[in-house]
């Protein structure tokens, strides 16, 4: 299981670093803070930090649903001719959708990506909807035009959380879905959750759902099955859970919206400015990001809430910039994936479980000093994690 | 099956036909031994009810034994009965109207009756039927069509050594984007306990695909290697064993063979998952994972 960059506004040298340092293994870029012009130098860059780095753009074709919508924030999308507004109706036909990849195709071909993500829309509701029929009509449709180079295609599949809540509908989509003739190599798998208006702690609660952790195992577990590669998009703290589940690859970067995938990352929010996230710090024993001051505290109370990871220098000399942060990020979830997967599942799943009881441990040791924490410290998604493997093991009939 | 011709009677329309010996009979469909141009074939003679208030109609099953013809000409792997010399032919007899024709006479036995004589299979007997199946499958699915009636009455252990296991009776066959042959309301062609979960829905149609095939395969091998049904026990009610095929996880094939590879009891007990997207994808998948595990 590799861990991507998930690429978004100011990049800096993070992905660099981190692609230079091996804490993660690729990335993807996003077509919305993208320069069209300075693409091919964006992805040179990538290439060269990394030698075996694996480069991808998201056309972030299931933004165009939002394409001349008041209030929308588009960045470089609105210099893509392939993002248009589409009437649901017209994406039924078939020759409409062939088109819509071949546009897109027609501005990616020829980029030194080392796959490609082919692009479909966003399931808002139902996978028992006009919505999954386009976007299956998309994925079968991926490979025949985005593999003429001979480089691995990975077909978007973008859904709200809400499609995974009806286990049936959600069972039937990945029937059809495995059951493709012209299937691509792999999936570039989003779960977005929360209104377009909502703040992206309200979507990562959202996504925090037992229903929701379950299916998305699930789904990372049928395909794998099925012998596709599995691309996780914004999965962050996920990460280990949809590994142990088969995914081949996590995704995160260094912004909330970065973390967890909303439609309302492409709407402006009401009122602007504000400050800038707090440094924080992705404890592996806390399963959690903790604010640079609690780690100090915490950790002597509870010694293990420290990674004893290379980049917790970084931390133990004082507060880090936010390239360390990233970089810590991607290499206390590398670690995990390490602790986690195995290959025999269950046993991987006894890992995950193992984790979150360690995790409940250190909170219920913290608890009885008096910190209880904040909204972010609590152990509410734990119980939303635990519950998320019951849901999988069900689902995967194990 | 009503009106069983006699084999008298076969002889009477049928001069060609020498040695008639009548095997079996259910369904609409009666099997006989005969004797054609000097090599022994099996001969299915199939009653054509007069009357479309009977049981499935006529030009209902005129279609199915069209259909079966077609695939078996179409096919040609081994694992797969052979059609015989003679094609279908419209018979009356006593009044009645029948349609015969051969396939190849196969010596051995149904898969059934060595389950029914609990022969505990060796790992290697169990891995030859797998590869027979899942490659007349894997044919049948290359020409457009699913078996839909996988079971171990439809296997044939036979005394061949290029052809252990032969598949037969793709009388119900599907014909993937092909014309409907089931009424509406009919419910789903099959044998409820080698019936994918999946068959039970009333849009069966919708996805229907070979990992219908390939799960009724998995429930014939786990049966013939344990020696017991996964789901079903003897003596109760249909709708206690429809239940058990549509909700019960059914134990792993490890914990009743001991002695078998855990890769070989994992595979099959993926062939038997009720949801299809975790199976196997169709059988050539199958027999890929088989061949690099041997």
């Amino acid at each position: 299981m590799k861990v991507f960059a998930q690429h978004g506004h100011q990049p800096s040298d993070k992905i660099t670093r981190g692609l230079q340092e091996g804490v993660i293994s690729g990335v993807i870029f996003s077509s919305r803070f993208l320069s069209p012009d300075r693409a091919q130098e964006r992805l040179a860059e990538a290439r060269s930090a990394g030698a075996n780095a694996e480069v991808l753009i998201d056309p972030e074709f299931y933004a165009s649903r939002l394409k001349g919508t008041p209030n929308c924030q588009l960045g470089f999308l609105e210099k893509h001719p392939y993002l248009k507004s589409y009437r649901r109706r017209d994406l039924v036909r078939t020759e409409i959708v062939e088109q819509a990849l071949r546009d897109v195709y027609a501005e990616i071909a020829g980029l030194d990506v080392t796959a490609h993500i082919a692009p479909n829309i966003y399931i808002s509701q139902s996978f028992d909807s006009m919505e999954a029929g386009i976007a299956l009509n998309f994925i079968e449709m991926s490979k025949e035009i985005f593999g003429r180079e001979g480089k691995p295609v990975y077909a978007t599949l973008a859904v709200d959380r809400r499609a995974l809540l009806n286990s049936n509908d959600f069972l039937s989509f990945l029937n059809d879905l495995t059951g493709l003739k012209n299937p691509p190599d792999g999936f570039y798998l989003l779960v977005g959750g929360g209104l377009i208006t909502e703040r992206s702690d309200v979507v990562q609660s959202e996504i925090m759902d037992a229903n929701v952790i379950g299916g998305w195992m699930m789904a990372n577990f049928s395909l794998s099955q099925n012998g596709f590669r599995i691309i996780n998009g914004f999965a962050d703290i996920l990460t280990p859970f949809l590994a142990a589940a088969g995914g081949s690859a996590c995704a995160t970067g260094w912004w909330s919206n970065l973390r967890t995938f909303s439609m309302g990352r492409y709407v402006k929010p009401e009122g602007s400015g504000g400050q800038l996230p707090i440094i924080r710090y992705l404890s592996k024993a806390l399963l959690d990001r903790i604010k640079f001051d609690e780690r100090s505290a915490f950790s002597t109370l509870v010694p293990t809430v420290v990674n004893e990871l290379p980049h917790d220098d970084d931390y133990n000399v004082g507060i880090p910039g936010r390239t360390v942060e990233a970089l810590q990020t991607w290499e206390a979830l590398s670690s995990l994936n390490r602790d986690v997967v195995r290959k025999d599942l269950n046993l991987s799943l006894t890992n995950l479980s193992t984790l979150i009881e360690r995790a409940s441990a250190a909170y219920a040791t913290l608890s009885r000093y008096g910190i209880t924490g904040g909204y972010e410290t609590t152990t509410e998604y734990l119980d939303q994690l635990s519950a998320g493997i019951d849901v999988f093991r069900k689902l995967a009939e194990l | 099956m009503e009106h069983i011709p006699s084999v008298e009677d076969l002889a009477s329309v049928l001069p060609q036909l020498t040695h008639a010996e009548f095997i079996a009979a259910g369904g609409f469909k009666a099997v006989y031994r005969a004797v054609l141009a000097d090599k022994q074939e099996a001969l299915k003679v199939i009653f054509l009810a007069a009357d479309e208030d009977e049981e499935g109609s006529r030009e209902q099953i005129i279609a199915r034994v069209m259909r079966e013809t077609e695939v078996l000409n179409l096919c040609q792997t081994p694992y797969l009965v052979k059609l015989g010399s003679m094609q279908p032919t419209a018979l009356t007899i006593a009044g009645l109207d029948y349609l015969a024709y051969t396939e190849e006479f196969l010596a051995g036995q149904p898969l059934i009756d060595l389950i029914r004589q609990n022969t505990q299979p060796t790992f290697e007997t169990v891995v030859t039927l797998t590869q027979c199946v899942m490659k007349a499958l894997n044919e049948i699915e290359s020409v457009g069509h699913i078996h839909r009636d996988i079971k171990p009455h439809n296997v044939m252990a036979t005394e061949l050594i290029e052809r252990p296991f032969v598949v037969l009776d793709l009388g119900i066959a599907f014909k993937m984007h092909g014309t409907e042959l089931t009424p509406p309301g009919s419910g789903p062609p099959g044998t409820l306990l080698y019936m994918a979960p999946e068959l039970f829905r009333p849009n069966y149609k919708d996805s229907l695909d070979i990992r219908s095939d390939v799960y009724s395969a998995g429930i014939t091998v786990f049966e013939f290697a344990a020696g017991t049904h996964p789901l079903a026990r003897r003596g109760e009610d249909v709708y206690t064993t429809l239940y058990r095929i549509l909700r019960q996880t059914p134990p792993k094939l490890k914990t009743l063979r001991t002695d078998f590879p855990e890769w070989f009891c994992d595979m099959i007990d993926r062939c038997i998952k009720k949801t299809p997207a975790l199976r196997f994808r169709n059988p050539q998948v199958f027999l890929n994972d088989l061949e690099s595990n041997l």
